[in-house]
């Protein structure tokens, strides 16, 4: 698959991961935000492995070991 | 519109092995950081083994990591916090789903899981019902108990995932269920090979229904290993004129692995998603080549809550040797699990799988889908008694019959048995799993 479309696609998770992240430090205490936010990291997070990143968004692909 | 990919995930069903495992291996240091930094249980364990995750660099390190058992995880749930003991890695409020495993071996094991773990088993079976044809415009009926057992659970959510419509169908009986599957044209289902042949056989018996005149076209089955067996994977597609494809997981560890809809006689280890080896039975060597049969040592790379690190499964399973024509580079066990190091049994010093007897049995299209196995000692001797029904039609044949199935025993088995034969629906017929395989021996 071409590596310049999964690199525009991890940005993309990426910069919905930072708005997501802010929407809980604003909603605070307000369970029917940050309820519904905590889910939807959840299914991030799944965006995240499926792009061949770690469920945090951080890269997994290091040097090729023996 | 349908999509046109057969692939769940056409990036990494179809990443170069060597890029796999590069991942693969970056993340097994990751979790187990994860278990060494959030649980007391797996640090003491690794402790004890004179190991930290920093040493973890190589393949060669990675094998050095210890492995645990079932024991081990049920040791570890007797400490706090209950019920799932010090192995768990998350506060308790961060717990958003219970299973547990059967406990037919004793204590049954819990397995808490995050929102974030659920969202992965579900993500999961996601590349195993795709990879089998699931999409939207299925109607999906499940007839499953909907339980503390994780069985068909994710395959539901799965379902929802990929945008099928899913017919929970929990507490009805096996007629009903099969009724409702007539009155909504369900396309698709999920069961045990058990199940699905119980429910052939009520379709037909019960109801004078003919399952392959119903609607159903594809049927994935987990729990035994029956549609792996090529014998009773027949008899299930010709029953329900559908496809039937194989997947296996595992309360502890997930759902690791599926057939494809190409059906090459095995499955996919999902490498994406877990890291399988396989370990000699005898030197505690991993395997890595192709058609050399060992045990099952496993690690989900993602999951948080109670991780599943270089878990022994005692799952058999040897490497296939040539790639899917599917076009995935995740690997292919070939046949399935081929059995449980601890289901072999010796009797008379042979050894037996049970999976070998199921294999002759459902090849004789002369019997019916129930039958039974009893070991005994009679004595200083040992004596395996096989019971069996015949297919309405089939008893006049009936000496024919029995003197080729001995014979086929025997020659596949090596071993020789008792045949009873029953009437036909006199044998037990289960709903789930099957406990067909009855050691009477003391001390087994």
């Amino acid at each position: 698959m071409d590596q310049a479309k999964i690199d525009s696609l991890r940005q993309r998770a990426a910069r919905l991961r930072a708005e997501l992240e802010a929407l809980c430090a604003e909603a605070g205490d307000f369970p029917a935000v940050s309820r519904n936010a905590a889910r939807i990291s959840a299914s991030l997070a799944m965006i995240s492995l499926s792009l061949g990143l770690d469920a945090s968004g951080a890269e997994t692909e290091g040097p090729i070991a023996n | 519109m349908q999509s046109p990919t057969p692939y769940w995930n056409p990036y990494l069903e179809t990443m170069p092995l060597e890029r796999l495992r590069a991942s693969q291996l970056s993340r097994f240091r990751s979790i187990l950081t994860w278990a060494w930094d959030h649980s007391p249980w797996y640090r003491e364990f690794y402790q004890a083994a004179g190991l930290e995750p920093g040493d973890i660099q190589t393949w060669e390190d990675a094998r050095r990591v210890p492995k645990v058992d079932k024991g081990m995880l049920k040791g570890a749930q007797e400490q706090e916090p209950f019920p799932y003991g010090s192995r768990l890695c998350v506060p308790l409020d961060q717990v958003a789903e219970f299973r547990q495993t059967s406990g037919t071996t004793g204590t049954p094991v819990y397995q808490a899981d995050t929102w974030q773990d659920w969202e992965w088993w579900a993500e999961a079976w996601c590349y195993i019902l795709w990879s089998q044809g699931y999409r939207p415009r299925d109607r999906v009926f499940i007839p499953f108990g909907y339980n503390i057992f994780v069985a068909f659970w994710a395959g539901h959510y799965a379902c929802e995932k990929i945008g099928c419509e899913v017919v929970p169908g929990g507490v009805l009986d096996t007629a009903s269920r099969v009724l409702k599957i007539q009155e909504l044209k369900a396309t698709a289902m999920m069961g045990t090979p058990t199940y699905m042949l119980n429910m052939a056989d009520v379709a037909r018996h019960k109801l004078g229904l003919e399952p392959a005149e119903l609607s159903i076209e594809k049927i994935t089955c987990a729990g035994e290993p029956g549609a792996s067996i090529p014998s009773t994977k027949q008899r299930i597609e010709s029953a329900w004129g559908a496809k039937l494809y194989d997947h296996a997981g595992a309360t502890e560890i997930g759902a690791w692995s599926y057939e494809c809809a190409a059906q090459p006689g095995g499955l996919h280890v999902n490498e994406a998603l877990f890291l399988v080896e396989i370990e000699d039975l005898v030197t505690g060597e991993i395997i890595d080549q192709p058609g050399k049969r060992g045990k099952m040592i496993i690690t989900a790379l993602d999951r948080r809550a109670q991780p599943c690190i270089r878990f022994d499964s005692k799952d058999l399973i040897e490497w296939a040797p040539d790639p899917c024509p599917c076009g995935r580079t995740f690997r292919l066990i070939k046949g399935g699990v081929r059995g449980r190091a601890d289901d072999i049994t010796k009797v008379k010093g042979v050894l037996l799988s049970p999976s070998a007897i199921e294999a002759v049995v459902r090849g004789f299209a002369e019997l019916a889908d129930e039958y039974e196995v009893v070991v005994e000692r009679i004595g200083d001797s040992e004596r395996i008694t096989l019971k069996i029904e015949f297919n309405p039609g089939a008893e006049g044949d009936q000496e024919e019959t029995l003197a080729a199935l001995k014979n086929e025993l025997r020659l596949k088995t090596n071993l020789g048995y008792v045949i009873e034969v029953h009437p036909l629906g006199a044998l037990t017929r289960y709903e789930v799993k099957a406990r067909r395989f009855k050691d009477l021996r003391e001390g087994h």
